[in-house]
């Protein structure tokens, strides 16, 4: 029943990103997600022996007593972090039927700042395409949340898309590290794209990219032959439906799959989400590649 | 190769840019898709136009050859091949004799026969005809010389006459029917009687290649060209015999003509018969017994056709026919006057008798031919059942109207609803003329429509439905009406025949008026007295009825078969002569036959007219006109439109599939 709410072309009903977000991300918020780092906190997590230099404040002194051993008792740390959401406003975003890819990355892109307010992390936003159009600072504040949404709600596509520029301008706000998502569609050469987001990873910051492609862009179709003019430059491109079955499709693969290995080379994690895939199946795959990281 | 309707090729090939235009210039034309990125997009231009004009191209090509075909089959598309009249293997020969009665002049059929052998085929295929008035098939289509040689002895005279409009008709339809070309020779004597009043009449279907071989000659003849004589009589001395002489390119000559009955010559003249012109002969009496007798009109002199000098007539001597007049009171001038128009007639063989109503009533009605009413009144009522019944059994009645028939309330006998007797007044109408006079009435034919005859006093009559008027007044009101009352007929006569209420018994029109419709009424006037060769004889009146008919020809023979003689309508006379006929009940009929007199003309057609009509067969083909004169044969056109179009239809069907095809890919 909750699927059924989780589709995109129902979200696209919905009116206001706040509630497309708490539909959302409803039925995963049933914890908090945890801190990387063990620290101080009530849920236990495991004894481990002790060796020099450890803190001799987590020995536990009960079982030292009983076995004449020195261990350490570990808890899982609770802690905030910083979400920061880069969002791609080139013109190519626009591309896409009901949603299309800006609507459902606003739809993507709202849940998971939901989701992290939720988890009282600070969260900010990037609206970037060739420049930097907005930067919300990652905050914790009340009013933080509805501030995000609104920018998200009225961000407007631009023209080109310049990963290179926005981010190098990105690094230099970054004074903590946190959690980076970028929502784009990519369209660029993959190494050009490692290569401009993997600074972000050397501030040992997390980063998942989620790449939001249209349904028509993964598995085209034609009725004949066709100009495809290329909604960013304009650029005019003769095919054939024979071109778009076989060639288009082998090389977007090639292009997801060389994304996907150089974010996993540089230790970002990769999600593909088609916008006619409800969002929940992303989000759950984003929270479960999380839960196993930590 | 020749087109007919050459503008439908253009239009044609202007619609044929509809397909080119949809296939060479709406394939440039591209809608452009508007797409995230062409990063990953490469032109493949080249290579699948390519492909694709290939597949279009044929269905284009298709496209174009159905508009083109289509186009082709509206311009009406021929051949111009060889006439066929060229192909000499497949001509079939036809050989036509006339063997009509002017070939009976001296050695005319010989030479006939002759030129038919030396013009059979060596190898081809030939068949006989003879051309008389009909055309006969003497021989099957066949190569066989004996038999063909056979058939040409076969040909005798005959008494018809020659029509070359027959013989082209016939040759019209046998080379439609054997769908070859025809060599036709014609051995005739090409009268200039038998050639057809329009020229179009004789022209040939195209391919046919006619030769007429004119075997005659312009010679003097004599003939006895009609006779008249009485058909039936009683007094033999009364009879007179009337006969046309005439002279066919013949200078004036004394000739003896003589009146034979029965075989028996009874009387002769000598008349001269001037150059090229008619005289009339007239003989007085005759002799001869009680029934038919053979009567024969013969020029004794001989000349070039001597057949023709002979006229048969059949006269019939029976005793004179009685005629019951009754009247209230006798002794009146309408009796007067109708005897003696009735009496005075040469032609007629009646008798009149006058009586009262009340000694009518003892009459044997049966023994007369028919029955007069003159001025019925209230004393005819006693013997109305009797006349009507003599009616309905078959007889006839003629009454005459006066002022006693006025006074009743309708006329006796015939039932006809008087309106009062009718007096032209003294002031402005002084008298009624006749109008609406139908001269086709037996009654009326030589009457001169009545003119001049004016009418006093008349009876005003209401015509019933089924009643005939076949004179009217002036006014309107009838004048003569025929009723047909069971097998018998009345006639009416709205006046009298007396010159007190009209004038008619002083007018001319008086005699033959009474003459014709006691013939009429009496049933004489029905049989005609001479027939021509090759018209027809009826053998029967009621055609439910089965009864049995003999005829004895000329020869001596039985001219109809058993079959022939019980359901034969009508008899072809053939040959000239004397033909019995005997009906049912013993009714014995003698019929005169005779050739027809135009046979007698043996004035040839000019050379320059045969030719013409030799050359129609092959100009047809050409400019359509009978009659032109062409040196060569023409080539004839040979339209194959249906070809197209069926090569058109296939086409549309390949198209059909082929754009079927390509629809469903693309869906």
């Amino acid at each position: 029943m909750l699927q059924t709410y989780l589709d995109p072309k129902v979200l696209a009903s919905i009116s206001g990103l706040d509630l497309v977000a708490k539909t959302v991300v409803q039925g995963f918020v049933n914890g908090l997600h945890r801190s990387p780092d063990f620290g101080f906190s009530q849920e236990f997590a495991e004894y481990r022996m002790y060796t020099p230099g450890d803190d001799l404040r987590s020995v536990d002194w009960n079982v030292y007593a009983r076995t004449d051993r020195i261990y350490l008792k570990r808890y899982r740390g609770e802690t905030n972090t910083r979400l920061t959401v880069l969002l791609d406003l080139s013109k190519s975003m626009s591309y896409g039927a009901s949603p299309n890819k800006l609507e459902y990355s606003r739809y993507l892109v709202s849940s998971l700042l939901y989701l992290a307010v939720q988890q009282r992390d600070a969260a900010g936003l990037v609206l970037f395409d060739d420049e930097v159009r907005e930067f919300i600072p990652p905050s914790s504040r009340v009013g933080q949340f509805h501030k995000l949404l609104h920018y998200v709600a009225s961000a407007q596509v631009g023209q080109h898309t310049n990963f290179a520029k926005p981010f190098q301008h990105f690094m230099e706000f970054i004074r903590q590290r946190g959690l980076v998502i970028v929502v784009s569609d990519f369209y660029e050469d993959p190494e050009k794209i490692i290569e401009a987001i993997s600074p972000l990873r050397w501030k040992k910051n997390e980063v998942v990219l989620f790449h939001v492609l249209d349904r028509q862009e993964l598995e085209p179709t034609l009725a004949g032959p066709s100009t495809m003019i290329d909604m960013e430059s304009g650029e005019a491109v003769e095919v054939t439906p024979e071109y778009i079955r076989t060639e288009y499709r082998a090389k977007i693969n090639a292009h997801i799959e060389k994304l996907k290995s150089k974010a996993q080379g540089a230790g970002m994690d990769y999600f593909l989400m088609p916008t006619d895939q409800p969002l929940d199946a992303g989000l759950r795959q984003y929270l479960a590649t999380r839960k196993g990281r930590m | 190769m020749g087109l007919l309707s050459p503008w439908w090729l253009a239009a044609g090939a202007i619609g044929a840019a509809l397909p080119v235009w949809l296939h060479l210039l709406q394939q440039h034309k591209q809608d452009p898709v508007q797409f995230a990125s062409n990063m990953l997009m490469e032109r493949r231009t080249e290579s699948t136009t390519y492909q694709r004009r290939i597949k279009y191209r044929l269905l284009m090509a298709l496209r174009l050859l159905l508009l083109l075909l289509i186009a082709l089959a509206f311009a009406q598309p021929f051949l111009r091949r060889p006439p066929a009249i060229l192909n000499a293997a497949n001509t079939l020969n036809i050989i036509v004799i006339d063997n009509s009665f002017s070939m009976r002049e001296g050695e005319r059929l010989a030479s006939a026969r002759r030129e038919a052998n030396s013009a059979l085929p060596m190898a081809s295929q030939a068949q006989i005809w003879s051309m008389g008035s009909h055309v006969s098939f003497l021989s099957p289509i066949t190569k066989d010389r004996g038999e063909l040689t056979g058939a040409i002895s076969s040909v005798g005279a005959t008494d018809e006459k020659s029509s070359c409009a027959e013989l082209a008709r016939a040759l019209r339809d046998a080379a439609r029917s054997n769908a070859r070309p025809l060599k036709i020779t014609f051995i005739t004597d090409a009268q200039r009687t038998a050639m057809p009043p329009s020229f179009s009449d004789l022209a040939l279907e195209s391919g046919s290649e006619l030769k007429v071989i004119d075997v005659g000659r312009k010679v003097p003849n004599y003939t006895v060209e009609t006779v008249n004589a009485p058909r039936t009589i009683s007094d033999l001395a009364k009879a007179k015999v009337n006969a046309t002489l005439t002279a066919f390119n013949a200078p004036a000559a004394k000739k003896t003509v003589a009146l034979k009955i029965n075989g028996k010559k009874i009387s002769s003249r000598t008349v001269e018969i001037p150059e090229n012109g008619r005289v009339t002969v007239e003989f007085t009496g005759l002799e001869g017994p009680y029934g038919w007798l053979r009567g024969e009109v013969e020029i004794e002199d001989a000349d070039a056709l001597k057949e023709d000098n002979r006229y048969f007539f059949a006269v019939e001597r029976a005793d004179p026919r009685k005629v019951l007049l009754i009247e209230e009171q006798r002794g009146t001038r309408a009796t007067l006057y109708f005897k003696a128009a009735l009496e005075s007639s040469a032609q007629s063989f009646f008798t009149v008798e006058d009586m009262s109503p009340a000694s009518a009533a003892s009459a044997n009605l049966g023994n007369y031919s028919f029955v007069v009413l003159n001025d019925p009144g209230v004393n005819i009522k006693g013997i109305e059942a009797t006349l009507k019944k003599y009616v309905e059994g078959g007889g006839s009645i003629l009454i005459a109207t006066g002022t006693q028939t006025g006074a009743m309330a309708e006329v006796p006998v015939v039932g006809l609803k008087t309106t009062g007797s009718k007096l032209a007044s003294r002031g402005t109408q002084r008298y009624f003329a006749p109008a609406n006079v139908d001269p086709t009435f037996p009654s009326l034919r030589r009457t001169g429509r009545l003119e001049g005859v004016r009418f006093f006093q008349f009876v005003g009559l209401e015509v019933p439905s089924g009643s005939l008027v076949a004179a009217k007044l002036e006014d309107g009101s009838p004048l003569l009406i025929e009723t047909k009352i069971g097998e018998g007929k009345v006639i009416t006569f709205a006046s009298t025949f007396d010159n007190v209420s009209n004038d008619l018994p002083v007018k001319p029109g008086f005699v033959p008026f009474i003459e014709q419709t006691a013939a009429y009424l009496g049933r004489v006037e029905e049989r005609t007295s001479s027939y021509a060769v090759d018209s027809y004889l009826s053998l029967r009146t009621d055609q439910k009825r089965a009864s049995s008919v003999e005829v004895i020809g000329p020869d001596g023979q039985r001219a109809l078969s058993l079959k022939e003689a019980a359901t034969a309508n009508t008899l072809r006379l053939r040959e000239a002569g004397f033909y019995d006929v005997r009906r049912e009940n013993d009714r014995q009929e003698l019929v005169a036959v005779n050739v027809d007199r135009r046979e007698s003309d043996l004035d040839n057609v000019p050379r320059e007219n045969l030719q013409l009509w030799e050359n129609t067969g092959k100009a047809a083909g050409t400019n359509g006109q009978a009659g032109s004169v062409v040196d060569s044969p023409a080539p004839e056109p040979q339209s194959f439109w249906w070809w197209v179009a069926l090569f058109a239809f296939v086409t549309l069907i390949a198209e059909s599939l082929l754009s079927a095809r390509y629809l469903q890919v693309k869906a």
